[in-house]
């Protein structure tokens, strides 16, 4: 009983919400800031970004955001009257003024033109020759000598200018309807105008055919098909007489042509099947009267400037029929398609017959007073033309629409059950699907008989048929399978008289099944209570539910189209599933489809492959197959960024390795639903794992110097089948030291360096190892004159007689002699002594040889006293050259031998002496002095002079 | 879209000068000029109906290349509930003295043949020139053609908010957004002289 309450609830849920009478429309505003910038003109770009020419300049529109696109210097203020794309998809802009820019590498560049007036058409051929509709000018076109005015134009207020296939122009004026033949030279002209048939002179747009027929708009005389071949102008045969304002723009849609007019919005002709016209206007909603220019872009939607909004709508694709001629279509319980077209709808007011193309399009049957509280919730057309209905207690009932006849049939009468859910027939079976079981009837072969309805009922109750009571749905395949959708025992096949029932199928998840359907390769789909929908092949039961595509679980049918995709209808919307690929589609709350609240198979294809749909609000047309449903969102990358500052533009792909940060911006266009557009992202040298974000930004901290491949991909249903890539190569520049260049200079730099320095060093030690070697010897000359016996034999014969004259002034002596030896000694492993220390040692010799030569031998010093702790030089040198004195010189009263040291210059040393000869000179090796002068060398790089003249010897030796 | 083309302003000028008789070089080509007009508007909104009428339209219509240009004086309409109202019109919401005419240039777009006697409904394009801003019209007229005479008859809407006219929110009860105009007119053929 909990099962039966749950499905009345579902059968008869009531909603209050109300739709308007129009396809959906969603307003968009340019610019959010500005109430007041008016759209002129509309144009889709190859790249499929939707451009709006206003008259506050140019916008580009990628279904989240208006980017200004400046195009002159005093770029807002341009009020753009013309967008298009010539060679190599340059864009192209016109304005008011008559100025003409094209947009290359550095932005828009400004054409100039001969001409002021407003420019209203831009195109330009294969051949590169750019053709110029002006409002007020006339028609110029430039070619390679530059621009040209066509001569013999009926007027020179031009609308438009449309290549025709055959590769003629076409164009429309205030006089006339002009064929413009460039292929002749000069080019030549044909007008056509009212005494050539045409029924307006004023012909404002101008649609071309594939097959080279020609539809004009006119001001009016409303819209003509023009046929090139014969001359003729044919009006459509319900708009002879065109009661609506200015034609100001045409979209040619698949099966329809939207005509948007200055003062009565937006005419709808319907010039396939059925030549329906309505009309978009304040009158049924349609808020704008004023409409400038109408556009369908690639994804098939529809963009219409009306005043300063931009609107957007799904267009023909679905609409909400609310009411009509006053009857509601609201809560609707079943609805069903017949062969000549009409839809048949039962609600709570009853039965109707709608043909929105008839002049008495609702019409209403049962209207007997006996029929009123009938629940119908199931109905089925019959390949006789009689009417089944379904009811809810009452059993089951038989129209003749022809005649209005009705027969009933109840329990009595041989049917199983008087709940009668759905009903499904082929051939002269009828399938009725009950909450007692399954019955069939079967139609006598005599037609005067079924008139009669003298029918064969046959009864399969849950033992001997389906497995349950409770039938939900029957379905038949074009097998002539038979399908039966049961509450508890899954799906039931009923085939050669025989049933088999698939009630355990994963997991026993799939065992209420609600509605059945079958796609385009023969497999079965299926709803279920709770657990989505099932695709079953013969073998397999393949699973959709929210993990994989499907948008919501309360499903109340699922259809096919003629294309063979599943059309699933749910509390949410729709959703499409192609059945080779699986790839869904969801259509909901963004085109205005939300809450549907319909009952249980409350749904019918007819022979136009218009799917119809009842719901609470109203009966929606449903035409799936007019768009390809695989198109994914195109991907562009718009921005780059290093550290969010942005980058100068797409072209720069070399970045410093201090600009590692990398941000990039991107968007994946799908008009329909911006919103749902999730991205799959990859930086190709980082890593080749496909990163999946719904963020319209991805940033790459840090990166490493290297080559980089950012790839984006879009998608509207996160499935990714099909996408379109962008991508992006960049390098981020290694650091200067890291470049091959530095590192190699470096090396050299730092091989010679090591090779100078070791160089060097080999020097060095070899200075060391020869100043080592000449302080040996010198240590060793200077022992070998200090122990000279002359000097001792000299001193001790001093000694001598200093003991006899004075013993204290002998001690003295002894102390003096004792402190010059070990001065020597101490100093001699020394490099250098201070000066004041070498003069100390000087003096001590001085006074011992004092003693001998008294005041025969003298020594002045003229040192200044900061010289002594100041400098420094080698030990015993100048003891050396004072020695050497006294060693070659004789020294006697007559030759006194003076010595004078003096410092001369900043840092030297001059010692002279006066020369006397001796009788027997002392034996010299001459090592001492050039001992001296060449250890001097290793210490300083100032020389060590020595000058002999007649009289004097002069040693100048550096300090240091 | 709201430039005036050079010959729009020769024409209306040759027609003003024309009539008012100053010397203006034009070729000895017969055109139709304007006998006799009445130029009617009429406001009507919900609290009070204001008519006005003049008779001073002057004009003049080529034949030959179907071209035509009209003007009146604003100051030269009369009727009008009071006269404190017809100064308000001139004053306040047309400006007259600065604007001082109404003008409407243009063409026919429709087939008419001048030579040929009969009724012929043609629309006018042009531009509609009230308080100095123009606005391009489409204006439908019924046009009477005679042996070197032509009678017009045209019934059209003026918005106010087209030409910037703003009525203070007091009185927007009694004056209409949308003015009907009724012009009648008699044109007759004569030789543009060259003096």
């Amino acid at each position: 009983m909990k099962k039966i309450f749950f499905l009345i609830i579902f059968l008869f849920s009531v909603s209050l919400k109300a739709f308007s009478s129009i396809p959906f429309f969603k307003t968009l505003q340019v610019d959010k800031e500005n109430n007041n910038v008016r759209i002129n003109v509309l144009f889709q770009d190859h790249e499929s970004y939707i451009w709006t020419g206003t008259d506050h300049g140019l916008y580009r529109f990628d279904g989240i955001v208006f980017l200004h696109i400046p195009i002159g210097s005093s770029d807002s203020l341009e009020n753009i009257s013309a967008i298009s794309e010539g060679n190599n998809h340059s864009m192209l802009i016109g304005t008011d003024k008559g100025e003409i820019f094209f947009h290359n590498k550095n932005g828009f560049t400004k054409i100039t033109t001969p001409f002021k007036s407003p420019v209203r058409t831009l195109y330009q051929g294969r051949d590169g020759i750019l053709w110029v509709a002006t409002y007020g000018d006339g028609v110029f076109y430039k070619n390679s000598t530059g621009w040209q005015s066509l001569k013999g134009l009926p007027d020179n207020f031009i609308y438009s200018i449309v290549p025709h296939p055959s590769g003629v122009l076409l164009a429309g004026t205030d006089l006339g309807f002009v064929i413009i033949d460039r292929r002749n030279n000069p080019v030549s002209i044909k007008v056509y105008d009212t005494h050539k048939g045409l029924p307006d002179n004023l012909v404002r747009e101008i649609h071309c055919e594939k097959n080279g027929l020609v539809w004009l708009g006119m001001q009016e005389g409303g819209i003509c098909k023009f046929d090139p071949k014969t001359e003729k102008f044919i009006k459509p045969s319900n708009l002879q007489t065109w009661n609506y304002a200015t034609i100001s723009c045409m979209a040619r849609l698949k099966n329809e042509f939207w005509i948007g007019t200055n003062a009565s919005g937006i005419v709808d002709f319907e010039f396939r099947a059925d030549n329906r016209v309505r009309t978009f206007s304040p009158a049924n909603g349609f808020p704008y009267t004023n409409i400038t220019d109408i556009i369908q872009s690639k994804d098939g939607n529809i963009w219409i400037a009306a005043d300063n909004k931009l609107l957007f709508s799904p267009g023909e694709k679905y609409e909400v029929i609310p009411e009509d001629h006053h009857v509601l279509f609201d809560s609707i319980h079943a609805v069903a398609t017949d062969v000549t077209g009409n839809i048949w709808l039962s609600n709570n007011n009853g039965l109707y017959r709608y043909n929105y193309n008839s002049s008495d399009p609702v019409k209403k049957f049962l209207t007997d007073a006996k029929y009123r509280n009938l629940h119908i919730v199931s109905l089925f057309n019959d390949e006789s033309g009689y009417l089944w209905l379904g009811t809810f207690d009452d059993g089951l009932f038989r129209l003749d629409p022809v005649s209005g006849s009705v027969k009933r049939y109840s329990v009595k009468e041989g049917i199983r059950n008087a709940n009668v859910i759905s009903i499904n027939g082929r051939g002269n079976k009828i399938w009725l699907a009950t909450l007692g079981g399954i019955t069939l009837c079967e139609k006598p072969e005599n037609p005067v008989e079924e008139a009669k309805g003298k029918y064969k009922f046959t009864n399969y109750s849950d033992e001997t048929g389906p497995g349950s009571i409770f039938v939900y749905s029957v379905y038949i395949d074009t097998k002539g399978r038979v399908w039966f959708g049961t509450d508890g025992k899954g799906i039931t096949l009923y085939e050669n008289g025989k049933f088999t029932n698939y009630s355990y199928f994963d997991k026993g998840k799939g065992k209420v099944v609600y509605s059945i359907t079958e796609d385009a390769t023969g497999n079965i789909w299926f709803s279920t209570l709770n657990y989505g929908i099932y695709c079953f092949d013969g073998k397999v039961f393949r699973n959709f539910n929210l993990t994989n595509g499907l948008k919501d679980l309360n499903i109340s049918s699922v259809i096919h189209d003629n294309a063979g995709n599943i059309v699933v209808i749910h509390q949410r919307g729709i959703d499409v599933v192609h059945p080779v690929t699986f790839e869904w589609e969801h259509i909901g709350r963004e085109v205005g489809i939300e809450s549907l609240d319909c009952d249980l198979n409350a749904v019918a294809r007819d022979y136009k492959n218009n799917i119809w749909i009842g719901s609470q609000h109203g009966l929606i047309r449903f035409i799936n197959n007019l768009v390809a449903t695989n198109v994914q969102p195109e991907t562009h990358i718009q921005k780059t960024y290093a550290f969010m500052k942005p980058g100068t533009g797409l072209n720069d792909s070399i970045f410093n390795y201090n600009q590692n940060q990398i941000s990039f911006e991107y968007i994946g266009l799908y008009f329909s639903n911006p919103e749902a557009v999730t991205y799959r992202y990859r930086l190709v040298g980082f890593s080749n794992k496909w990163l999946n974000t719904s963020d319209r930004i991805v940033t790459f901290p840090n990166l490493p110097p290297g080559i980089y491949r950012f790839e984006v991909m879009s998608s509207f249903n996160n499935q990714f089948l099909n996408p379109v890539v962008d991508h992006f190569n960049f390098e981020i520049k290694k650091p200067i030291y890291k470049e091959t260049w530095f590192l190699s200079i470096l090396f050299i730099v730092m091989t010679v360096t090591l090779y100078l320095f070791i160089r060097d060093r080999e020097m060095r030690f070899r200075r060391i190892e020869s100043l080592k070697k000449e302080k040996i010897v010198y240590q060793f000359e200077t022992l070998k004159s200090q122990v000279n016996p002359h000097f001792l034999f000299n001193s001790f014969n001093t000694l001598i007689a200093i003991i006899e004259e004075d013993s204290s002034k002998a001690v003295n002596y002894v102390e003096n002699l004792s402190d010059y030896f070990r001065n020597m000694i101490q100093y001699r492993d020394k490099d250098t002594v201070h000066l004041s220390e070498e003069l100390e040692m000087v003096k001590t010799y001085y006074y011992l040889q004092q003693e001998r030569y008294g005041n025969n031998f003298s020594i002045v010093f003229d040192i200044p006293e900061s010289w002594k702790l100041k400098f420094c030089l080698p030990p015993l040198s100048l003891q050396l050259l004072i020695e050497n004195a006294v060693k070659h010189n004789a020294v006697s009263h007559e030759t006194p031998l003076k010595i004078t040291v003096t410092a001369i210059g900043k840092n030297r040393l001059l010692i002279v002496n006066n020369l006397n000869k001796k009788l027997h000179p002392d034996k010299s090796t001459g090592i001492g002095l050039e001992n001296l002068i060449s250890r001097f060398k290793i210490l300083t790089p100032d020389e060590v002079r020595v000058i002999k003249t007649e009289k004097e010897f002069k040693v100048e030796i550096p300090l240091i | 879209m709201t430039l005036i083309k050079p010959w729009q302003i020769n024409l209306v000028a040759c027609i003003l000068i024309s009539v008012s008789g100053i010397a203006f070089k034009v070729d000895e080509q017969e055109r139709f000029f304007i006998k006799n007009s009445t130029v009617k508007f009429e406001s009507d909104a919900p609290l009070e109906t204001i008519k006005a009428e003049s008779s001073e339209l002057r004009g003049v219509i080529d034949p030959n290349n179907h071209k035509f240009g009209f003007s009146v004086s604003t100051l030269s309409f009369k009727g009008f509930n009071s006269p404190l109202q017809r100064s308000h019109f001139n004053e306040n919401y047309l400006e007259s003295e600065k604007y001082p005419e109404i003008t409407f240039s243009g063409k026919i777009i429709d087939d008419i043949d001048f030579n040929t006697t009969g009724i012929y409904s043609v629309r006018a394009k042009g531009m509609l020139k009230v308080k100095g801003i123009p606005q391009e019209r489409i204006i439908r007229s019924i046009v009477e053609v005679k042996s070197g005479a032509v009678n017009l008859k045209s019934d059209f809407e003026v918005l106010l908010s087209d030409h910037d006219i703003r009525i203070p929110r007091i009185v927007n009860q009694k004056i209409a957004p949308s003015i009907k105009v009724n012009i009648v007119a008699e044109l007759q053929l004569q030789k543009s002289k060259r003096t």
